[in-house]
Formats: structure tokens, sequence, C-alpha cells
């Protein structure tokens, strides 16, 4: 089974073992075992220093610990021992009101590595459905690195729904220093331009931290006033963990079935209430709508506050009173199961072995494929024919296919692809070894063979092209992805 | 009719292995084919094994897809045409318990396997068998029609297991001559069909012009063996 694995972001098959075989991390039993029931809810947060990231994130799965209260048999987990050691951590902290997050999650690792994710596995939320979370939290320094070293943000290629950490206070006193919401687009944009990812119809959660300061400064000139609802739906926060923690089970009214749905409606509301607002009056909000929009980016909002208050000197004047923590993690999960970004099925394209600058084996050719797959939200790994291993994989352009002398053979190729995996084979003047074995092949329904070569093309493939300049790829793939969506019902 | 042995799946390519009775190892139900090759060719970095080694193995004994697999070329699905220790290093790439079967080995396989009369149900147990390659599925049944049918059996009455496993009836195969494992023979036949014939025939056995380097004759293959299999 081909699944990914959470430290190196990367697709692998986990066949009789847990060790990934690209970065050589032992994956934790239980998620792998998650992963194989379903497609893990990838989170990133992207933001900057002091926009409150870390303290909303560790609030966030002290928030989860509490539903058990209030949701029937919800329970979460951490599946692995850094998950562990964190929820410990921010526990022991938020028992004793001293605030001493220190550094990001990064702070295990050094800027120059990928970050460790969180792994969560929510069981029975909301009603019989479990999730899990792989969550990556990047440290604010690294926006500043972003351009130049975009690796940095490697980790939200894969993700689900990108996080957009920004609190308002902070936003609106940087104004002087030129600091809006529409550069956190144009750094996320850029760094994923750098990356080859496509950012078409990713989810974006605007997340609004720190809230307790929009809510006491409220007669602040310099600050934006917060709309009536909001700051009602704020101090009205049934589900604040700090309360939950406190009162017995039988008075707490339950987050069932019914109750979440009517929740998951009024944050809509406010999401929506929150995006007139952020057009209205938050600097470089238009733009950012408007950029995220040009790449068809699902946008929500929701605005909460870590503590409930400002920590001063490092230590909180009472216990923490967060509020509305638990609407981001509802938004993932609602946002992850309309799972726009990946929607887009798994593609593999599959070049020829010789890239000589002819016909489809030209490097610029190859390219055009993979960009015109990704921009329609396709999730495209390019192999090498006669070659096991990707070159590159799942959500990385192949910026420079090798030439390997290897044997025409795509067959092992077809066989160790996750089921459903749609593939684009660019077959240059020959026709691989083993392509007739697949002649009665239900893979044929969702191959299509590319060739400059029309004599090459078998009347058995069901879906094949001739490719005679590189204007024809947009429409080639274009059709080939329309007649799969249109079969799509009938599977 | 149930089949009386067990039967498990290779991982690496996904064909079927027959554990034989009262022994610590299991057999390949077939010789290895061309397909279970080329997932080694797609892997390996080992020069020896380069595009021009496969494309001269062919030439003596063409690739036929599963489709076109006839009595007259079912021979051709199996990767022949090679040295011993070529042969010893492919199968070498299954695993570290997996290797070329002993002369011994082999035909106490044999002996065991001749004992029960082939079944039609047999290759469908098997053939329904969860994650198999799908190619492995459509070769048994496609092997299995061809074996059965008139003009390669003499009587369905007198078909055996080991016919069902291309053991009596199929290619020769590189088996090691003793223990020692530096030299080999081949075993198997050539036939179309042959009849059971105890004890053991000295026509199953085939003596190779060099013991040491073996031959490359065309339909001289090898079948897996893989000791103590979990």
């Amino acid at each position: 089974m081909v699944i990914m694995c959470p430290y190196c972001l990367e697709m692998h098959e986990f066949r009789q073992t847990d060790i990934c075989s690209n970065c050589g991390q032992q994956l934790p039993k239980k998620y792998l075992a998650a992963a194989l029931q379903g497609s893990p809810i990838c989170l990133g947060t992207f933001g900057l220093k002091s926009h409150g990231k870390t303290a909303f994130l560790s609030n966030l799965l002290l928030a989860a610990e509490s539903l058990s209260k209030v949701a029937l048999n919800a329970f979460p987990q951490a599946i692995d021992s850094y998950t562990s050691r964190m929820l410990l951590k921010w526990n022991a902290m938020d028992q004793s009101g001293e605030i001493n997050l220190g550094e990001t999650l990064l702070g295990e690792n050094p800027l120059k590595e990928r970050p460790t994710p969180l792994l969560l596995l929510l069981s029975n939320f909301p009603s019989g459905q479990s999730h899990i979370f792989v969550t990556y939290d990047l440290a604010g320094e690294v926006l500043d690195k972003a351009g130049s070293e975009p690796e940095h943000v490697r980790a939200l290629h894969n993700v689900n729904t990108i996080w957009f950490i920004i609190s308002l206070s902070d936003l609106m006193k940087e104004r002087k220093t030129g600091h809006s919401m529409r550069d956190l687009f144009d750094v996320y944009e850029e760094a994923m331009e750098k990356l080859h990812i496509s950012i078409k119809g990713k989810n974006i959660l605007v997340v609004f931290t720190k809230a307790d300061k929009l809510l006491k400064t409220i007669d602040d000139s310099e600050l934006p006033r917060l709309p009536s609802e909001v700051y009602a739906y704020l101090e009205d926060d049934s589900y604040e963990y700090e309360f939950i923690k406190e009162k017995p089970k039988a008075s707490l009214k339950q987050l069932n079935e019914e109750n979440y749905w009517t929740y998951f409606r009024k944050m809509q509301e406010i999401s929506e209430i929150l995006r007139d607002f952020t057009n209205d009056y938050v600097s470089g909000g238009g733009a950012f709508l408007a950029m995220a929009q040009s790449y068809d980016a699902q946008v929500m909002f929701t605005i909460n506050s870590a503590y409930g208050e400002e920590p001063e000197g490092g230590k909180l004047p009472r216990k923490a009173h967060p509020k509305r923590i638990l609407d981001a993690l509802i938004w993932a999960i609602e946002l992850g199961k309309a799972g726009r970004p990946n929607q887009g099925r798994e593609v593999a394209l599959i070049v020829p072995m010789t890239i000589d600058g002819h016909g489809v084996a030209n490097q610029d050719i190859i390219m055009r494929f993979y960009q015109s797959l990704a921009a329609h939200g396709e999730h495209v790994a390019t192999y090498s024919v006669g070659h096991l291993a990707s070159a590159y994989s799942p959500g990385t352009a192949p910026v420079q296919m090798p030439s390997l002398p290897r044997l025409p053979l795509v067959g092992p190729i077809l066989d160790r692809l996750k089921a459903g995996t749609v593939v684009v084979l660019l077959a240059d003047d020959k026709m691989p070894l083993d392509l007739g074995d697949f002649v009665n092949s239900p893979l044929l329904d969702r191959l299509l063979v590319v060739t400059t070569h029309r004599e090459m093309l078998n009347a058995w493939l069901r879906h094949r092209a001739i490719l005679q300049n590189e204007g024809d790829v947009e429409p080639i793939v274009s059709s080939f992805l329309n007649q799969l969506s249109a079969a799509r019902p009938q599977e | 009719m149930k089949l009386p042995f067990l039967v498990k799946v290779e991982p690496k390519t996904r064909f079927p292995l027959v554990v034989v009775p009262e022994t610590n190892y299991a057999l390949a139900w077939l010789p290895v084919t061309k397909i279970q090759i080329e997932y080694f060719l797609c892997e390996t970095m080992d020069s020896q094994f380069d595009r021009r080694w496969y494309l001269e193995r062919l030439k003596h004994s063409p690739r036929v897809t599963t489709e076109e697999l006839t009595i007259d070329t079912i021979r051709q699905t199996f990767m022949t045409h090679l040295l011993f220790h070529e042969a010893r290093t492919l199968s070498g790439w299954w695993g570290r318990d997996t290797d070329l079967p002993t002369l011994a080995e082999w035909r106490k396989a044999l002996d065991i396997f001749d004992q029960v009369a082939a079944h039609d149900d047999f290759v469908e147990e098997v053939a329904a068998m969860p994650g198999l390659h799908p190619h492995a599925r459509f070769l048994l049944r496609r092997v299995e029609q061809i074996l059965s049918s008139r003009s390669y059996s003499h009587t369905a009455q007198t078909r055996l297991f080991s016919h069902q496993l291309l053991m009596r009836s199929g290619i020769l195969e590189y088996v090691y001559k003793d223990e020692h494992r530096d030299s080999c023979v081949a075993c198997g036949s050539l036939q179309r069909f042959s009849e059971r014939v105890r004890p053991f025939e000295e026509s199953f056995i085939t003596q190779l012009r060099s013991a040491d380097t073996g031959e490359r004759i065309q339909h001289l293959g090898f079948r897996l063996i893989v000791r103590n299999p979990v």
C-alpha cells in the first residue's frame, strides 16, 4: 500500500516494513494502521513570527483532549513519542499557567531540516468518524527564508489545508513596517512556485489569533473593530476546554451529531462575516482574497484566542481561557472531507528512458505535461520507463529527467502504483515491451498513451493521443481528464 | 476438490509457492517467468543484467504476452537461456531464504507431488488467493487450460499434481547438484507429457556440459525455493 511518509512527505510503498525507504524513518505502527484506513488530514501552519502559531497549535491539541467529555466515545491519541512529549509539556504549562513555548516545534529541528510533524489520531469525532492529523508547525523565521530556501516550506506541499495564522493586532501594528496579509500570500506563492508545487484548489483557513487583544482594545483607533456577531461569538464558547475540564460531564452541552452540525453552520456564518471584515478593514485583505481566488483556492476564516488574555512575563495572570480553539479543528475535519486538493487523483507520468529532445522525449514537453496535470489539481509522480522507483515524487516537478539506459518496461511500475492511479505514458519511438500484457486489464480505462508516432498506437488502447506540437499538451490532458471524470460515476 | 497443500504468495512479485509437506521449504508453483525477472531488471543497478543482456536472452526465447500463450509458446513465458551463476543471482534477489533448489529437494518435492492426482479446482483455488499478481492468476489458468487439453495430455486420469506445477512437462530447471551448491544439473522434462515412473527417473536429470557454469540452453531456466517459509 502506498501511503505518505509524514517525515519526508513522500508517497512510498510500506509493504512488510515500517521503515520509509526514502528517509529511513520508522513510522509509528498506529500511523501505518490509520493511514491504511483513510488518508491523513495534513495541516500546515504558515504565518509571521510571534503571531501565535505555536500557542494556537498547542491549545488546539489540548482542546482535542477535552473532547471526550462532550462527544460520546471521542478520544485523541498521540501516535508517536514526539507528539506525546509535546502534549505532556503543554499540559504541564496549562496546569501551572506558565507560558514557556520557547521555540516553535521546529525548535527540535534545525531550520535546515524538515520539521517534525505532530501525529494525532482523533477517534469518534464527530460521531463514528476517526481522523489522523499530521500537523506541521513552521517557525515564523521560515517565512523570511521561504523565498531563498523554499525547502523549509516543503512541508506545506502535501497539506490538505493551509492555516494562515495571523494576529490581526500584530499585523495592524506592523503596518508601518509594510507587512500585510497580501505579503503572506506573496511569500507562500513564491515558495510554492520555487518548489514547482501547484497551489491551485488548495484549502486556506485563515486563523485570526490573539482575539483577546482585539476584544480588549476595541476603542483603539489603530485596530479594526470586530463585528458585533464575532465579538458575541468569542464570548460565548460552550466548548472552551478549560471550562469543560472544570465541569462534570452531565452539566456540559454534548457535541452530538445534531449539535455538531448546528455548531458547524455557525462557524460558516462567522467565516463569512470575517471574510467581509478582512476585505473591508484588514491591511492587504482584499488583495489576499483576490489572489487566493485567482488560484481557485477555497478560503475560510476562523478567529480564536489561545489563552484568553495576553501573557505577561511568561505567566498568565490567571489560568488560560482559550476562545473558540476547537473551530479550527472542526474546519480541518470538514475541509479534509471535502478534500479539494487531494481530490486530485494520483497520476503516474511515465516518460521515455532517454531524453534526447525528440518527440515526447523532450524535457520541455515533459514539464508541460506535468504542469498541465498539476494545474488540474492532480497529484503527479514522474517515472522513467524501465525504472521502478519514481524519478520525482508526487507533487514535485520533473525539472531534469535523467536519461537512463534501461529496458523499455512499464509492467513493474504499473503494478506497484496505488489502486486507481491514473497513468500518462509518453512513448517515444518504441512501445514498452510489456504493454501488451495489459490488453485486457482494467488499467486501460485510466491509461493514456501519448506519442508522436501514429503507427504505434494500437486500437486496444482506450485513451491514446498523437502529439504534434507543444500546444497539444493541454488539450490532450484536459480531454483525457474530462473523459475520466465522465466515467467516474459508472465505476 | 480442496488443494491438499499449503500455498503462499511470495511478496516480491506475488507469484504462488507450494509448501512441500514434511520439509522446511516451499517451491514456486511455476518456474520463474520473464514478467517476474522484469521486476528485478527495473530495480537492479547491476550492469551484468543490463538492457543488452535481456534483449540477447529474448532473441533465443522471445517474450510472449499472457494473451498470446499457446501450446507452442508456453515455454517462452519462462526466463530461460541463463547461465548457472545468473540463475543463482536472480534467485537471490527475492531474499535471503530464496535460492535454487538442490537436486534432493527438487526430487523429494516431485515425489510428494506425484502422490496426488491433478485437479482443475487446485488452480482455481490458488487463482482466487488474495494478493496474487494478476498476470500470475491469468498464467496459472492459461497453463492449466493448455496442460489439460487433449493435445497435451494422454488422458486426464493420468495427470498428476506435479504436471500442474510443470515439473514433468515444461522446461529444464537449474538445481544444485548437491549440498555444496557449487555445481549444477538440470531437472525436468521437455516432453509434453510424461507418465509417472517410480522411482525418480534418471531421464529427469540432465547433465550439463559444464557443471560449474551451466550452459545457455533455450529452455533452461529455474524455479525458486524458499527455505523456512514464514
